[in-house]
């Protein structure tokens, strides 16, 4: 176990250096320089160049990647090209915002969409069923921008009583929350009921039920266990994913989370933001299948046996 | 109260709702009994009913299955009558069953050991330790090595043969008056199959429990069984001790099955003998005798009129016209 775990910490070695190649390319192949998006269409050759000669833009790519590289591997991640301030002081004070964000939004989903899933399981062909399988399909289904915008539309200028924008209070992340909560509950809620309906027909609740097991212990101690390890993975992953999908939800409401600032460092060729946060994500997001691998292991034995021997 | 049969089934009848609104009856008036410390098989093809019927004994059919007709006595209870609750109790308790795939019969995300535990707490109040001892005295008895370490096992970590004998142990552990075992075999090597049986011949012994095996396997009924009971198509066509039935078989259905077993020093000259087509589909049997479509000695009456399950000497039952003119 520990071999594989070691392993796994070396595997986000080469991940995070293949990750900053990507973003560091792609960054350079979009047309347009910092010089020119920071001074605008008015500004000369001369004072671009200039711009882009202090910001050292002007250094052929590979030199500057390995610039990059080695100072963040020292723990520096160079300087913003228009904010003039370290990017760690830009992004660490809003990544706690998007985290916030996403941990509420998975929380709500997992609470909202398991026991709707497992009622509609058990409830299977009945008007419950249908009814919640109908509704869920339709928030899967709704773009998360709309959604965002029909509930400020609704809860801020209607009814008035959450706020559209800015941060402060808890009030002001119920809807971004909501936005992102509402479509993942539903993808959720439809995953664990066909998974439970799955394990329902496995031969190992037949043998529960002549063991004399009521129906409540085989839902609760029988099948939920089994059931709930494939919805595990997925609350993880989409929590990985919600880090990202926050740009939507932080957009909408006026957030300032990470999203945002990956956001408007893209429009202004920020490079050293951009490559910051999406490494920052990154590593981020693989810790969190770390973690999740560690949850696996813990629930489900032949996948801690399979670790153990490779 | 000690009534010789423990079990006794009669005239049941399953009637499953099919998607177009008819009916179909895959158990169809079925009756026999199990004695009190006797084996009885319940011998036939896949789809003749047969598994079907223990499950109705056991009262897990699967949804769209129902009961319509017939009664189930058990040790002088009506069990068909019984509130679930109660039938609970007797479930794993004094009635206990195992299973044809030990592979995927265990639950495979928790220790085998706390499965038949669990069989334990929910019919006696003992403490978890008590319990736990018991399972592993269980484990010792049913022939499971290295018992107190195969407690906290998982069922991918073993092989069929153990699996099976921890389902058997997991049957065992309440001390069960009747054990039903369908197929209990058909999934396991040839050399563990009779290791399992001959554990489940010894168990019956020091016990005195019955039990029902199902099986589509003749030798088992020959190593196993004192009493047979040959289904077709959702009825018992035959109905002999052991000895009777392998010596003067008297259904074509039953003589079918027997010919089709492989012999060591059978006529090496004609290939194995089969029995010509496939058991009829569900609601979509024949008029007349159920198996005239198979029957090599099948006539016109055979094909218009049902025969009735008739005594043929010796309580010897048979379900045919002319069972005197097979062989």
């Amino acid at each position: 176990m520990l071999k594989y775990m070691i392993k796994r910490i070396l595997f986000i070695i080469p991940s995070v250096f293949i990750v900053s190649v990507l973003t560091f390319v792609v960054l350079s192949l979009s047309p347009g320089t910092p010089g020119q998006a920071a001074l605008g269409i008015n500004a000369t050759q001369e004072q671009i160049d200039a711009f882009n000669h202090s910001v050292g833009y002007d250094r052929p790519l590979p030199e500057r990647y390995i610039d990059y590289m080695a100072g963040a591997l020292q723990g520096d991640f160079g300087e913003s090209y228009t904010q003039h301030n370290d990017v760690a002081a830009i992004l660490i004070p809003k990544f706690p915002t998007t985290l916030t964000v996403a941990f509420l939004a998975v929380l709500f989903s997992a609470a909202l969409g398991i026991p709707i899933g497992v009622l509609a399981a058990l409830k299977k062909g009945t008007a419950v069923d249908v009814g919640t399988t109908t509704i869920a399909l339709v928030f899967a289904s709704i773009p998360s921008f709309w959604l965002g915008l029909m509930l400020m539309l609704l809860f801020s200028l209607q009814l008035g009583i959450l706020p559209s924008h800015g941060i402060g209070t808890w009030k002001n992340l119920v809807l971004p929350v909501a936005t992102l909560a509402l479509p993942s509950a539903a993808y959720v809620a439809r995953m664990v009921r066909i998974t439970m309906l799955d394990e329902f027909n496995q031969d190992y609740v037949r043998t529960a039920r002549a063991k004399g097991a009521s129906e409540n212990r085989i839902v609760f101690i029988h099948v939920i266990r089994n059931a709930m390890m494939p919805v595990l993975t997925n609350l993880g992953m989409s929590f990985a994913g919600l880090l990202g999908g926050a740009i939507i939800a932080e957009q909408v409401f006026g957030l300032p989370g990470f999203g945002s600032a990956i956001l408007n460092a893209i429009n202004m060729k920020d490079t050293p933001i951009v490559l910051g946060a999406t490494l920052f994500l990154s590593f981020t997001y693989m810790i969190i299948m770390l973690v999740l691998d560690l949850v696996n292991a813990l629930l489900n034995p032949k996948f801690r046996d399979s670790i153990e021997k490779a | 109260m000690a009534d010789e049969n423990l079990l006794v089934i009669d005239g049941l009848r399953d009637v499953l709702k099919l998607k177009n609104g008819e009916a179909a009856y895959p158990v169809d008036g079925v009756s026999f009994t199990v004695p009190r410390s006797k084996t009885v098989g319940l011998v036939g093809e896949s789809g003749c009913g047969k598994s079907m019927t223990a499950r109705t004994v056991m009262r897990i059919l699967d949804k769209g299955i129902s009961v319509a007709e017939g009664h189930i006595t058990f040790d002088g209870e009506d069990l068909l009558a019984l509130p679930e609750p109660q039938m609970r109790d007797i479930r794993g308790n004094r009635i206990a069953m195992i299973f044809q795939e030990p592979m995927t019969a265990l639950n495979p995300s928790i220790s085998v050991g706390k499965q038949v535990r669990e069989a334990i707490l929910l019919h006696e109040k003992v403490s978890r330790a008590e319990a736990k001892e018991r399972v592993i005295q269980m484990f010792r008895e049913v022939g499971i090595p290295e018992a107190d370490r195969r407690y906290k096992s998982y069922p991918h970590q073993l092989s069929g043969g153990l699996r099976q004998r921890i389902c058997i142990a997991m049957g065992m552990i309440c001390n069960p008056d009747l054990l039903i075992a369908d197929e209990p075999t058909t999934a396991l090597d040839v050399t563990v199959e009779a290791q399992i049986l001959e554990l489940m011949k010894r168990l019956q012994r020091e016990s005195g429990m019955s039990i029902l095996i199902i099986t589509h396997n003749l030798g088992v009924v020959a190593d196993i069984c004192d009493e047979v009971n040959v289904m077709y198509a959702g009825q018992i066509v035959e109905h002999a001790t052991k000895a009777e039935i392998f010596n003067r078989p008297l259904h074509p259905y039953t003589i079918g099955l027997m010919d089709a077993i492989p012999r060591v020093n059978g006529d090496m000259e004609h290939d194995l003998h089969t029995i010509p087509g496939t058991v009829p589909a569900l609601g979509n049997f024949p008029e007349g005798c159920r198996f005239c479509t198979r029957c090599p000695f099948a006539d016109e009456r055979c094909r218009t009129q049902a025969p009735a399950l008739e005594d043929a000497g010796d309580g010897h039952l048979v379900r045919c016209f002319k069972p005197q003119e097979v062989r």
